[in-house]
């Protein structure tokens, strides 16, 4: 019992990569049911027009892209089949980079640059920077993230301040809050977007306000949303994985409690009949 | 900027805005001064070899190759893309990816239960830790619905009390800030 209090961390590491590797190797694709916080995500770009434009943040880095990418890609491909207008700028250097990744794609598929997406590039500056935007949208971004000028592209049709979008979403590693600070307090948009799994316990707050308009949860969260697009991603074919890290690591959690107990009763026991003998 | 976030006047929010603007252009300087910062912090340590000194070789060496062709080159040239995506992005999803190995072996080590607290805490991790997998949904059809509940009834209540302590915190910070009364950012 003494060694299932301190397994070696290296035989932990060994099993943390099977239970990893396996699943993704050969799927088992175990179904799994939708959070409620998911379901109005995709109910607020469901219920989006066609011509509406929607501002999408590509808020994060290449150190969590493999959790948060495949929520963007997912929001976008929503917006693109509902011939919505996108936007995409990212608060994060790098964001831009694996935005254009999701553009590339769409543009192989038909849909035109300038009209039906845009990529504004890295924001300088994180919340002045959205405060600014929101007050003017043309005057903020005279060029794109290819160095092309914005003015006269069709896709800014309309388009003066955040009041003439009609959903943004944030998709960030650090924080979602600041798009309801910005377009949602002042200008009363609705805000989704989709965050990183150790931050999700800080939105619920807002969600259950109605500040947000649900939330895509981890990459949980942007499976869900593929199986509720029907089109099944990256996002999907890691749940299973997901499934056996997370089993791996109660089971350890549970192995390392009944060797504590267990140990420790017999200290007791053994104690006591020392105590007994003397 | 707080009467031109509270107030709708034409004459503020143009002013607002101006400040705004000044505060994106000066965050976009700080890039710059971080880069320089770097340069001077891992110049220093290469120049005096200090432990670890090649390390900085290759960080400079990566910075001001990557910058270079970016800045010269414009965001679409092919190497800047190929370092991009053939080496800070797996090298960095790596890094984070590890943090899975450091957190299993950290749980494994720390979530032992030796008074009520502690197994309360357990027994709630274990449910949502379980819940947010497909193999939740496949366990119990019970086990989702008693996650949401943690989630959404003692995490909402407990994350609401933190949001409006800090907010509270926040105000109060910064109408001491404006009164003169906080000079800790001055150094006093």
């Amino acid at each position: 019992m003494e060694k299932l209090i301190n397994i070696d961390r290296r035989i932990i590491y060994i099993l943390l990569t099977i239970s990893v590797a396996l699943p993704l190797l050969k799927p088992m694709g175990l179904p799994f049911g939708l959070s409620k916080e998911t379901q109005r995500a995709f109910d607020a770009v469901e219920a989006l027009k066609p011509g509406d434009a929607v501002v999408i943040d590509f808020g994060y880095n290449a150190g969590g892209a493999a959790e948060v990418h495949p929520m963007a890609a997912a929001f976008v491909a929503h917006c693109m089949i509902k011939d919505v207008r996108v936007i995409g700028f990212s608060l994060d250097p790098q964001g831009s980079r694996f935005a254009d990744l999701i553009w590339q794609q769409w543009a192989e598929q038909g849909k035109t640059y300038g009209e039906d997406f845009v990529s504004l590039g890295y924001f300088a500056g994180g919340e002045a920077a959205l405060a600014s935007f929101a007050k003017d949208i043309p005057g903020f971004v005279s060029t794109d993230y290819y160095g092309n000028s914005t003015s006269g592209m069709p896709i800014f049709q309309g388009i003066k301040t955040a009041d003439d979008i009609d959903l943004f979403i944030s998709i960030s590693t650090s924080s979602i809050l600041p798009f309801i600070q910005y377009f949602h307090g002042p200008y009363g948009k609705p805000v989704t977007g989709g965050a990183i799994g150790t931050q999700i316990s800080r939105y619920q707050s807002y969600a259950d306000a109605g500040q947000l308009q649900g939330y895509l949860a981890s990459l949980r969260g942007a499976a869900e949303y593929e199986k509720l697009l029907e089109m099944p991603g990256e996002a999907t074919s890691a749940m299973d994985a997901q499934s056996a890290a997370h089993i791996l690591l109660a089971v350890l959690i549970v192995l390392g409690n009944i060797g504590e107990y267990v140990v420790r009763k017999t200290q007791q026991a053994s104690s006591e009949e020392s105590e007994r003998r003397a | 900027m707080i009467c031109d976030f509270l107030i709708k006047n034409p004459g503020l929010q143009s002013l607002g805005k101006e400040v705004q603007d000044w505060t994106v252009v000066v965050s976009a300087f700080t890039l710059g001064l971080g880069a320089v910062s770097l340069l001077v912090l891992h110049g220093r340590k290469i120049s005096r070899k200090e432990s670890g000194w090649y390390n900085s070789i290759v960080l400079i060496v990566a910075m001001l190759v990557i910058a270079f062709r970016g800045v010269v080159y414009g965001l679409s040239d092919d190497v800047y893309l190929f370092l991009f995506d053939n080496m800070l992005e797996p090298l960095s999803a790596a890094v984070y990816a590890s943090l899975a190995f450091y957190v299993t072996s950290a749980s494994y080590r720390a979530f032992r239960v030796k008074n009520l607290e502690a197994g309360v805490l357990l027994a709630a991790g274990l449910i949502v830790l379980l819940a947010k997998a497909p193999i939740g949904d496949n366990i119990s059809p019970y086990l989702p619905q008693i996650s949401d509940w943690i989630l959404n009834v003692p995490n909402v209540a407990a994350q609401r009390g933190i949001i409006i302590s800090a907010a509270v915190g926040v105000m109060s910070t910064a109408l001491r800030t404006i009164a003169g009364l906080e000079r800790r950012y001055l150094g006093n």
